[in-house]
């Protein structure tokens, strides 16, 4: 079996850690790149969201490269990403590829394909192995959501100075190449000690904060989103998400050990949203209400166009807006946008953020 | 008091229900009237831009009602069935309406939007799902005996529908006029989408009662000809459940559809809407592979009337073309 699946972020490190550790070859599909939206836009419906034809053009470039097996994840809805596979699955076939297609769907959305899909995965291996190639993936996709966020932290400050990028380079290199867990731990803790020391060394200076929210695909895939957070970093901007892998993870596979997430997000989000609304929809409005509680400077809300859930939010979002006084930047994004002129709203949203920041720390010396 | 009832989105599905409802516990339901180009314009004006057509058109005729009537029910629906859902738009539709409204009236605006939850069936059997200022104001005897008749105009109506009666006639009949039915020809044509873009006049340009008339005489079809029950079990042997209710409902009528025997199907899908894009799929594959001719329309603010007469006209010339092809095909 070769198996393929599609990019998100990092995703594809933790992914390929675990499906070599079940005994699979492991086709990882060329980082996304032009090609990629092409055949996704040229294939997929006119009207489907951003994430679906980047899902495809990653299986078409991963099939081309010889992959035989995609394996996708599922959903029981309203978000639409519960039935991509199935739309997928029959544009590839047309298209003439001879593949199987294994669905991660959860329980209850009515098809035996999660543990069909299990069981041919994890066939190979012995239960020790498949909890060793788990615990593996599962080391790496916090060490990554970890790295990152002290990185988004440290960065703005310490760039324009290159090193700390290429130190943040060999980290994820590091961590992908690296497949004993005490000695990820290790790159990790050489990785926080080289950043911190960077960090030392420089001058303070103000820096904005910045919280990205939003749909998660666009929001951790920084091909789609134009390098958002790198971009933030080098205007000097601390970038936080609350979105990331390991919260996934943990919110929608193990709920039941990791309720916070869910609090946190009804708690939040029930003055202006308190329904469920598919998607990540509530999630964007309590963690705005959180930035204007913790007085971040503004919020980017990053969506692909058309996409259900985010639309929702976004109804709600100027009034917290209104209420807290935080800016917000809305991306809404599909494979027409362009980044010269998604740079440039950026760069004028930080302008703003900062003429704001003066005027309230201005303020706050004359009190 | 009056209470506004928007005629958009799934009144179309509920509408003469929630008024007979309103009307049980002596209440003045206000239905605002059909979608005109000022309600378009006005919904497009406070909706978020990357809103779909309908949702637009809802903000627009709550708008519209907000100085006619003293409070608006706006419905939170979470689905119609166990385990599907319609779209979230639906789950969030009050608060897209509140963000509307308070923009247009202030924090008051707010304030006079009254929002009725359901999730499958609870509209007519659960009581809490009421917003409470209703249920505070008239008291469970009468809430009791609302609800009851509301179900039952339910079901009458929506048996109306099924024989083919459109949204407004059947309103009509309910009202107790009387509604000639009209002649059908004998080529079937089955016409499907969302509730709300085929039997809003406006949005369709009235493309039902169009293709009714003399000059091209069809008989027409709509999922709401077909009961739940045949929509269902046309999909049964999907791979995976669609877990969207309409969007099930039309993959299912395009399947009954075509043991009718209709010489085509016209898809009336609206713009930027979520779930068809990936349902339209569908249905395109579906009909290429049964060699159905196939229309796909999408529904959006600009869709001048020429343009789409145009593209229908072309659309029924293709299919007679079509269908003489096959006569000859058989008689050779
Ligand atoms: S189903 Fe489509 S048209 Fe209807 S509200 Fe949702 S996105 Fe809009």
């Amino acid at each position: 079996m070769r198996v393929t699946f599609p990019h998100m972020g990092q995703l594809s490190i933790p992914v390929k850690a675990l499906f070599e550790g079940l005994g699979h070859e492991v086709v990882v599909p060329p980082v996304t790149n032009k090609f990629t939206f092409e055949l996704g836009s040229k294939y997929a419906p006119e009207f489907a969201c951003l994430p679906f034809k980047i899902n495809l053009g990653n299986f078409i470039e991963a099939l081309e490269a010889g992959a035989d097996t995609v394996v996708m994840g599922g959903g029981v809805g309203p978000c639409r990403f519960g039935y991509y596979a199935q739309v997928q699955r029959e544009i590839l076939q047309d298209l003439g590829y001879n593949f199987q297609l294994l669905l991660l769907d959860p329980p209850g959305a009515g098809t035996k394909e999660l543990s069909k899909a299990i069981k041919l995965l994890a066939e190979a291996a012995s239960p020790g192995r498949i909890l060793s190639a788990l615990r593996l993936a599962w080391v790496k996709t916090r060490l990554l959501d970890e790295g990152n966020r002290l990185y988004r932290m440290q960065a703005p400050y310490i760039l324009p100075d290159n090193t700390v990028r290429q130190i943040y380079g060999d980290f994820l290199d590091q961590i992908d190449r690296e497949n004993r867990v005490n000695r990820l731990l290790k790159i990790y803790s050489t990785f926080t000690v080289k950043i911190n020391q960077l960090r030392k060394e420089v001058k303070p200076k103000p820096v904005l904060r910045v919280k990205i929210i939003g749909e998660i695909y666009m929001v951790l895939e920084p091909k789609v989103n134009f390098d958002l957070e790198d971009r933030l970093s080098e205007l000097g901007v601390e970038a936080h998400r609350q979105i990331s892998m390991s919260g996934w993870v943990e919110e929608h596979l193990f709920g039941v050990f990791f309720p916070h997430h869910a609090k946190r997000r009804k708690c939040l989000a029930k003055p202006y949203l308190s329904a469920f609304v598919g998607g990540h929809g509530q999630e964007t409005v309590a963690e705005t209400v959180d930035a204007g509680v913790n007085k971040y400077d503004g919020v980017i809300q990053v969506l692909p166009f058309t996409c259900m859930p985010e639309i929702v939010a976004q109804s709600v979002l100027p009034e917290i807006s209104r209420d807290f006084a935080l800016p917000i930047l809305y991306l809404v994004l599909d494979e027409h946008s362009a980044e010269a002129g998604i740079h440039t709203r950026l760069e004028a949203f930080v302008d703003l953020m900062a003429r704001k920041k003066r005027a309230r720390d201005l303020r706050a010396k004359i009190m | 008091m009056r209470i506004g009832l928007p005629r958009a989105l799934l009144y179309y599905w509920f509408g003469p229900a929630w008024k007979a409802f309103l009307q049980e516990i002596r209440l003045m339901p206000v239905v605002s009237r059909m979608t005109t180009k000022e309600i378009l314009k006005q919904g497009v004006r406070v909706g978020v831009d990357e809103a779909c057509l309908p949702v637009k058109v809802y903000l627009g005729h709550c708008l519209n009602l907000m100085s006619e009537c003293d409070l608006l029910l706006v419905p939170r629906i979470v689905n119609l069935r166990k385990k599907e859902f319609i779209c979230p738009k639906f789950m969030g539709l009050p608060e897209m309406v509140k963000a509307a409204v308070t923009n247009e009236y202030g924090p008051e605006g707010k304030e006079r939007v009254l929002v009725w939850k359901s999730e499958h069936r609870s509209f007519w059997d659960a009581p809490p799902a009421l917003p409470d200022y209703l249920r505070k104001l008239a008291g469970p005897g009468k809430i009791k005996t609302g609800l009851h008749r509301a179900k039952q105009v339910f079901r009458e109506y929506r048996a109306l529908l099924h024989q083919g009666y459109l949204p407004d006639e059947a309103e009509e009949i309910l009202a107790g006029k009387n509604v000639h039915r009209r002649e059908q020809g004998a080529a079937g044509l089955g016409v499907i989408g969302h509730p709300y873009c085929l039997y809003d006049h406006f949005l369709n340009m009235s493309l039902l009662t169009l293709l009714q008339r003399r000059e091209y005489n069809y008989a027409v079809f709509t999922p709401e000809l077909f009961s739940e029950e045949e929509l269902s079990a046309e999909v049964a042997d999907l791979a995976k459940p669609i877990f969207w209710t309409l969007g099930r409902r039309m993959l299912g009528a395009v399947r009954a559809l075509r043991k009718k025997h209709v010489a085509g199907i016209i898809h009336l899908a609206a713009f930027a809407c979520g779930p068809e894009a990936l349902i339209g799929e569908l249905i395109r594959r579906e009909c290429q592979s049964y060699g159905l001719p196939l229309l796909q329309i999408n529904l959006d603010e600009h869709s001048g009337e020429a343009g789409l007469l145009t593209r229908i006209e072309a659309f029924l010339d293709l299919i007679n073309t079509h269908a003489h092809r096959r006569e000859g095909i058989g008689c050779g």
